[in-house]
C-alpha cells in the first residue's frame, strides 16, 4: 500500500554484532561474519553485540540496553514530545532479565517481559510523551512496527514516530531454537545449497519517521504490505503464496522494474529460503531483482531484524551498492533460481529496495524503500 | 466513513456472550459454561473445542491457553457469518500479558531439565502473536496480521486499529481479538493491575454491520462516555463496559484509558 503522504526515514541507528550502523555497513561490504563455528562446549553459534556498559543498572537488562543504545545516534526529534510516537518491536522483550530473576527466585519479578511495560519504560527514558505501543509479530515484528508507525503518521495522530526494535540473546531463546533443530552447527548460509539452519543474533535498531523532509535524511518509505500464510503455525508455506501476497500489496501501483535489490529475510533455514525463492518467482517471474541477506553476517536478530534490514535497505537504496551475502556459494538446483549477490559488493546505482520479513504464525511483511527524493 | 460492527463475542469466567450476525435477529445471546456442555464449577473451565463449534479445529487440544481462548472467541464471533474474500480479512490482536503463561511453562522445562529439557511443543507458543496464526489458519485469513500491546487498553486499541483499517479503506473486513491467559506466572510479576482470563472478538466490515457503526478513532484524552474498568483486568479492562454501551445502543464517543494512551471511538 502506498501511503497517502510521503514518509521519510529521517535518521537511523543500530547496535549490531558488527557494531553501529556505519560499522555494520562497512562490515557487510567487507563480508565480515560476526559469529564463529561452534566449539565443543556449545551446540550452536550466536552473534553477540559488544557495546560499552553505560549504565550498570542495565548490565542485567540487555534488551533495554540494546534498545537505548540504538537510539543514541538519532539526536532529538523536531516534534513536541507529545506529538511523537514510540512503536516498540520485540519478540520477547526483557526475557533475559526475567529468566535470570526466575532462576534466582527473585520476587516479585521485574515486568519488562510484558512488551507494553517495556515500551512504556523506554518511552519514559527517551522523553517521548505521545502514543506508545508495543508490536510483536514474531520475526516480522520490526518491519510491522514500521508499518504501524507509518499509519500513525498518515492518520495525523503524531508528527514523528520513533520505531525501536530490540531482542537480546538469552538461554530461553537459544535453547528454544535448539529444541526446534532450527539452528546451524556451522553458521547461517542464506540461500546456499548447503544451508542447515539459522544463527541467532541480537541487536537494537531505531529509525525516526516523519512526514516532514529534513536535510541528510536516510531515505523514504515508499510503500508497504503485509499478509498471513494461513498455512502452518511454525513453518513457512511451501509455495510462497503468503509472502507473495504481502509483496504484491506493497508493490500495488509501483513499477516493479525499478527495484534495484531485495533485502530478503534469508534466515538460512531450508524451508524459509526456499519459500522466499518461490514467492519472488510468483511476483517477479524471471525478472527478480538481485537478492541479498545479512543474516549470514549478524545472525537472526528476531524482533530487531526488520528495523536493521530496513536501515540497511535504505543505505543500499541511497548508496547504490548491494552487500554480498555471507556464506553463499551456490543455490540448490531444485529451488527457483535467484541472483544472490555474493563474493563482493555489487554496484547497481541508487534506487528502490524491497525488504521482506516472515515469521512464525504465518506473518509476512514487505517494505519498499528508496532514497529521499524517490516518489 | 465508518466501520460496521457485524458480530461480537466475549468469553469470561461466567460464560459467553455473542452479539450480531452470529446469533441472528435476537442480536444478543448469553450462555453459561454448563449450557455449553462444560462441567459446572467456579471460573473458566478447561476449554474444549466442542464448546464453541460443532466442527472444532483438530489442533485445538494442542494449543496453549492463550490460543484456545482467542480461537474460541473468534469461532463464536464468526459462527454462521459468511466471510467473503478471506484473503483480504485483516487480523488485529491485542494483549497485555501475551504468552506469559506458556513462557513460564516452557521456562520451567529449562529450569528442570536444562537445554535437553527444552520443550519444542511449548517453545513454538512463546510468541505473543501465535494466537493470530491459529485464527488465520482456522479461517483461511490471509490479510495483514498484527498484535498491539498498550497495557490495560490493549484489547480496545486492537479494536480501534481494526476500525481504522476498515474506515480508511486499508482492509474491507477486519477481525479484532483481545485476549489474556492468566495463571500463576502473571502473579510473579510486579504489575500494578490484575485480572482474569478471557477473550473478545469483533468483526468489522466496510459494507454492513447490524450492531453498530464505529469510527473517528482518536488517541489521547477526549470528551465522551468514560468506560469503567471491569473485573477482567489486564488488556481486557474496558471490554465489558464497551459491550454494555453496545447493548444500550449508545450513540456518541466512548473513551477508555488515560493521557496519550487513552483510546476513544464514536458509536452510531
Amino acid at each position: 500500500m502506498k501511503p497517502s503522504s510521503a514518509i521519510f526515514l529521517v535518521k537511523g541507528g543500530a547496535i549490531t554484532p558488527l557494531g553501529d550502523l556505519e560499522d555494520l555497513w562497512r562490515g557487510l561490504l567487507q563480508g565480515r561474519v560476526a559469529f564463529k563455528p561452534a566449539g565443543r562446549s556449545r551446540p550452536y553459534v550466536a552473534a553477540h553485540c559488544e557495546f560499552p556498559a553505560r549504565d550498570p543498572e542495565l548490565s542485567m537488562r540487555r534488551c533495554m540496553a540494546l534498545a537505548l543504545e540504538s537510539t543514541r545516534e538519532l539526536g532529538p526529534g523536531s516534534a513536541r514530545s507529545d506529538r511523537c510516537a514510540l512503536v516498540f518491536a520485540s519478540t520477547k522483550g526483557e526475557v533475559d532479565q526475567w529468566e535470570l530473576q526466575r532462576a534466582l527466585r527473585v520476587k516479585p519479578l521485574e515486568t519488562g517481559i510484558v512488551l507494553s511495560e517495556m515500551a512504556s519504560e523506554l518511552a519514559r527514558r527517551l522523553g517521548i510523551a505521545g502514543r506508545v505501543l508495543a508490536t510483536s509479530t514474531a520475526c516480522a515484528s520490526g518491519s510491522f512496527a514500521v508499518i504501524e508507525a507509518a499509519e500513525l503518521l498518515e492518520d495525523g495522530d503524531v508528527e514523528e514516530a520513533l520505531v525501536v526494535g530490540a531482542d537480546a540473546l538469552s538461554l530461553f531463546i537459544e535453547h528454544g531454537f535448539g529444541s526446534l533443530k532450527a539452528v546451524s552447527l556451522a553458521g547461517a548460509r542464506p540461500f546456499d545449497a548447503s544451508r542447515d539452519g539459522l544463527t541467532l543474533g541480537e541487536a537494537g535498531a531505531a529509525v525516526r519517521l516523519s512526514l516532514r523532509a529534513h536535510g541528510g535524511m536516510l531515505g523514504r518509505l515508499v510503500s508497504f504490505g503485509a499478509s498471513n500464510d494461513a498455512n502452518h503455525i511454525s513453518g513457512p508455506s511451501r509455495d510462497g503464496l503468503g509472502l507473495a501476497l504481502a509483496i504484491q500489496r506493497c508493490l500495488k501501483g509501483q513499477d516493479a522494474g525499478r527495484i534495484r535489490a531485495i533485502c530478503a529475510h534469508g534466515t538460512a533455514t531450508r524451508y524459509n529460503d526456499a519459500m522466499e525463492a518461490h514467492a519472488f518467482h510468483r511476483v517477479f517471474g524471471r525478472r527478480i531483482p538481485p537478492v541479498f541477506s545479512i543474516k549470514g553476517n549478524i545472525g537472526h536478530t528476531l524482533g530487531a531484524a526488520g528495523v536493521v534490514e530496513l536501515l540497511v535497505s535504505a543505505l543500499v537504496a541511497g548508496r547504490g551498492v548491494i552487500p554480498p551475502t555471507a556464506g553463499f556459494t551456490g543455490q540448490a538446483a531444485d529451488e527457483p533460481s535467484l541472483d544472490v549477490v555474493h563474493g563482493g559488493p555489487r554496484e547497481v546505482g541508487p534506487g528502490l529496495v524491497l525488504s521482506t520479513n516472515s515469521g512464525f504464525g504465518g506473518m509476512n511483511t514487505a517494505l519498499l524503500v528508496g532514497p529521499p527524493e524517490v516518489a | 466513513m465508518t466501520a460496521g460492527l457485524v458480530s461480537y463475542a466475549r468469553i469470561s469466567a461466567r460464560g459467553i456472550v455473542q452479539g450480531g450476525a452470529s446469533v441472528g435477529a435476537s442480536l444478543w445471546r448469553e450462555a453459561s459454561w454448563p449450557e455449553l456442555g462444560a462441567p459446572a464449577g467456579e471460573g473458566l473451565p478447561a476449554l474444549k473445542g466442542r464448546y464453541f463449534s460443532a466442527t472444532p479445529s483438530p489442533r485445538f487440544g494442542r494449543m496453549d491457553e492463550l490460543c484456545k481462548l482467542a480461537l474460541a472467541a473468534a469461532e463464536l464471533c464468526l459462527a454462521g457469518v459468511g466471510l467473503p474474500r478471506p484473503d483480504e480479512v485483516a487480523l488485529v490482536g491485542g494483549s497485555m500479558l501475551g504468552c506469559l503463561e506458556v513462557d513460564g511453562q516452557y521456562h520451567d522445562t529449562l529450569l528442570k531439565g536444562g537445554p535437553q529439557g527444552a520443550s519444542p511443543a511449548l517453545f513454538v507458543y512463546t510468541l505473543p502473536s501465535m494466537f493470530l496464526g491459529e485464527i488465520a489458519i482456522r479461517f483461511g485469513l490471509r490479510g495483514r496480521t498484527s498484535l498491539i500491546g498498550t497495557g490495560v487498553t490493549s484489547a480496545l486499541a486492537a479494536l480501534a486499529n481494526a476500525v481504522r483499517l476498515v474506515e480508511r479503506g486499508r482492509a474491507p473486513r477486519a477481525l479484532a481479538v483481545g485476549v489474556e491467559a492468566v495463571g500463576a506466572f502473571a502473579g510473579e510479576l510486579d504489575l500494578q493491575v490484575r485480572g482474569t482470563s478471557g477473550a473478545s472478538a469483533w468483526l468489522l466490515s466496510a459494507e454492513d454491520g447490524g450492531l453498530a457503526r464505529m469510527g473517528d478513532v482518536r488517541y489521547g484524552d477526549a470528551a465522551g462516555r468514560t468506560l469503567a474498568a471491569g473485573p477482567e483486568g489486564y488488556g481486557l479492562t474496558y471490554v465489558a463496559a464497551l459491550e454494555q454501551a453496545l447493548r444500550e445502543r449508545h450513540v456518541g464517543r466512548v473513551v477508555c484509558g488515560e493521557g496519550m494512551q487513552a483510546v476513544s471511538l464514536a458509536l452510531e
